[in-house]
């Protein structure tokens, strides 16, 4: 007996993050400074800031077969591999094995994710924009899903906080359907790029274009150094020059002398305590060993990716049969993500004395201009394109290159100035779009795995048309040439901004989160990763996830010395 | 004229006859030095025969300059890596179905295997494939054998270190950006490798 409440005593803390990506780097940066013993739990395996990025310095002559990874080792990720650029030589340590963590498709769904701490914070896009107020009342005004239970307003100064702390560079433009933000200096855009701004906002008064918003420093930022221009951000950075947990929330959180950090640590559910009505605690799969362990806390934050936070509430069935937080129904419905792939390129001519010095690990941006201040006949809400203009290297069209000595000189001149934009849709919430538990087919750690019901339906499909018939249109009147349309394979997830399925409302009823991302049910535990998001908006939403639950932390931490969790 | 290479033989040759040689005469003197290209690596999955066709081709393709020649960077053994294990079966299958069109066309038009050819009807041979190629309208799905060799070659030459660093230029870490700056100022003004 005694030996049991001394274990307790060493397995209880203020507070448990279980995560450490985007979000849960976040929410253990918060806890802990807020003076809360924070233990945090991460599935993976552990990731030491630059020491554990083993290719970050790899030359392309280092990296075996231009960094392509066998036919045979691909089948492994079978499902990862499908952006087409994330599983190489050079990254797929980064990414998870599909035959160790399977999932089931009754419609393809592109779950792609890595598991170690900082999660996808090492590979993100590093894109960074806030959502508007045009986002946050779109639910309540279009009469589709339920309103978000909080305004533009009420995240706005968090917005403003997590900039200020990551670093984000990007030109204010005063835009209502893109809030500015508090900035680095902005990157340049090169000379086609300014070539096509200034002819699109002659020719289209309702559109703009402007430099990509994005979590690299272009300034020396809080004892971080600023970006090199290597242009090889997923591999993890030796200066720290982009926001990732390592670089930027995990070593604030250890310098409070707070955190306690549990690597290969998996969280199978969250324990509910009859009495008090509240989560008292996790319980934890040792990756490694299979070991079961329990551990207690205060309050818990959920930050273990939209899906990993989902997928650890409907595993939570002690005391809940249909998953914790789900009396709605809502958990696991309405799943998100952003779709993409479709657009237009066209050759630039008239700059070939020109060219650029370093790799910009950053693009160009044509925020929302659908469904503002005009109303689309075919659609609702609306897209943004990114893209970029560059001169063609050595990959451009071998079949028309010459042959022999001349290939060569050819090869060593920079080719023609090439220009492209690609959309990035907003999806809307459908309640049939979802994922459910899966308890036959289980993973490597003998757990169940989901299986995924999920599409784009009439909105997002008309919306695609108008997403490459503007990007072709926008191109010709800029006068460029060879204007080529594209569509490439996509499936929902492919965008790797999945969200939704525990999302934010005002009515328990049909939600599984309040304003402050409590579990209506179970008030002590919060979600502040993608799973809470009520409508996708069509901007990268990482941004949002960080002053969430920057905001949430706070909420908890101020309910918690009143007494109130 | 054992470890000489090819551009240091015609030097060599051009020295003792006066420079006045005309190419193809040349190419005859080489043939007799060495009549088929020495592998530098032992082959696995192509056949010596198959990989000194392979070795010849890339040579014509990306022949000695003031660069190496696609031969001397292992753009030979890169290729056969790349059909070998890096291609779904089934375009290895198509692939090495090709080369035997290749080599099927070659018998039809010279009368002797690919190898067997002098280095200057070898040349003429890649030649005439590579202006079909360009002539003709391409089958995506089905690339002729000269058109994927020619793509593996470039791409094997330009990841090399002497391909990225001679051919190309190539800055791992360029520490600033500069967005729209004359060509003549950016770098040495080539391509960049990355």
């Amino acid at each position: 007996m005694n030996l049991n409440i001394k274990a307790k005593e060493q397995n209880t803390y203020d507070a448990i993050v279980v995560g450490t990506g985007i979000s849960g780097g976040w929410a253990a940066k918060e806890l802990t400074e807020k003076g809360l013993k924070t233990l945090v739990l991460e599935r993976g395996r552990n990731v030491e800031h630059i020491t554990d990025y083993p290719t970050m310095n790899k030359q392309p002559w280092e990296l075996p077969n231009g960094d392509r990874l066998s036919f045979e080792e691909l089948k492994d990720y079978e499902k990862q591999r499908r952006t087409g650029y994330t599983v190489k030589e050079s990254t797929k340590h980064w990414w998870v094995k599909d035959i160790e963590h399977p999932y089931s498709e009754n419609k393809r769904f592109d779950w792609i994710r890595g598991y170690h701490v900082g999660g996808r914070s090492i590979m993100w896009g590093r894109q960074s924009y806030r959502l508007s107020e045009i986002d946050f009342e779109a639910n309540a005004k279009d009469g589709v899903a339920v309103d978000w239970p909080i305004r533009y307003a009420d995240l706005a100064p968090w917005y403003d906080y997590v900039e200020g702390f990551i670093g984000v560079n990007g030109q204010k433009e005063g835009l209502k359907q893109l809030p500015d933000g508090n900035f680095l200096p902005p990157m340049e855009m090169n000379c086609v790029e300014k070539d096509f701004k200034s002819k699109l906002e002659s020719k289209f008064s309702d559109r703009m274009m402007t430099i990509g918003r994005s979590a690299n420093l272009t300034a020396n930022h809080n004892g971080r150094s600023r970006c090199n221009y290597r242009n090889l951000c997923v591999r993890g950075c030796p200066f720290g020059a982009y926001f990732s947990s390592q670089s930027s929330t995990l070593p604030a959180a250890v310098a409070t002398g707070n955190m306690t950090l549990r690597p290969n640590s998996i969280v199978t559910e969250v324990i509910f305590d009859t009495e008090t009505q509240k989560a008292s605690g996790v319980r934890v799969q040792d990756a490694e060993t299979g070991e079961m362990t329990e551990f207690f806390a205060k309050i818990v934050f959920l930050n273990a990716s939209a899906l990993g936070s989902t997928w650890i509430l409907m595993n939570s069935t002690e005391h809940f049969s249909d998953g914790m937080g789900n009396a709605s129904g809502a958990l696991g419905r309405n799943l998100m993500d952003h779709h993409f792939r479709i657009g237009a390129s066209a050759t630039v001519e008239g700059f070939e004395d020109k060219y650029y010095y370093g790799r910009r690990p950053n693009g160009i941006y044509i925020p929302r201009f659908r469904n503002i201040d005009s109303k689309h006949p075919d659609f609702i809400r609306g897209y943004g394109y990114q893209g970029g203009g560059s001169r063609e290297d050595w990959r451009r069209n071998v079949a028309e290159m010459s042959i022999g000595a001349d290939l060569k000189d050819e090869i060593s001149i920079p080719g023609d100035w090439r220009f492209g934009i690609t959309g990035f849709g907003e999806m809307l919430p459908y309640d049939e779009n979802r994922v459910t538990l899966n308890r036959e087919k289980l993973d490597k750690h003998g757990l169940p795995t989901f299986t995924f019901d999920c599409e784009l339906k009439e909105n997002e499909k008309n919306m695609r048309k108008d997403m490459q018939q503007q990007a072709v249109e926008m191109l010709e009147t800029a006068g460029y040439k060879n204007v080529t349309p594209f569509e490439q394979s996509y499936g929902p997830g492919l965008g790797i901004h999945e969200m939704g399925t525990a999302r934010m409302g005002r009515d328990p009823k049909t939600s599984v989160l309040n304003k402050w991302n409590q579990v209506h049910e179970v008030k002590n535990v919060f979600v502040t990763d993608g799973a809470a998001m009520t409508s996708a908006g069509c901007q990268n939403p990482s941004l949002t996830y960080m002053a969430l639950t920057a905001r949430a932390a706070d909420f908890a931490v101020n309910e918690l010395k009143q007494g109130n969790l | 004229m054992k470890n000489v290479n090819r551009r240091e033989a015609l030097k060599r040759t051009a020295y003792i006859m006066g420079g006045t040689l005309m190419a193809p005469t040349v190419a005859g003197v080489l043939n007799g030095c060495t009549p088929t290209p020495k592998l530098d690596w032992i082959p696995e999955f192509f056949s010596i025969e198959q990989a000194k066709l392979i070795t010849t081709v890339v040579d014509v393709i990306l022949p000695e300059t003031d660069t190496p020649a696609a031969s001397e960077l292992g753009v030979p053994s890169f290729i056969e890596q790349i059909v070998s294990s890096i291609a779904s079966p089934e375009d290895r299958e198509k692939f090495m179905g090709t080369l035997i069109t290749f080599e099927k066309e070659c018998m039809d038009v010279t009368g002797k295997h690919f190898n067997e050819l002098e280095e200057e009807q070898k040349v003429d041979f890649v030649n005439s494939q590579h202006v079909r190629m360009q002539q003709s309208e391409i089958d995506w799905k089905n690339k002729p054998f000269i058109l994927s060799v020619k793509e593996m070659t470039i791409a094997g030459y330009c990841v090399t270190e002497v391909g990225a660093t001679q051919l190309l230029q190539h800055v791992f870490i360029p520490g600033e950006y500069k967005a729209c700056i004359p060509i003549e100022e950016a770098g040495n003004g080539k391509t960049w490798s990355m």
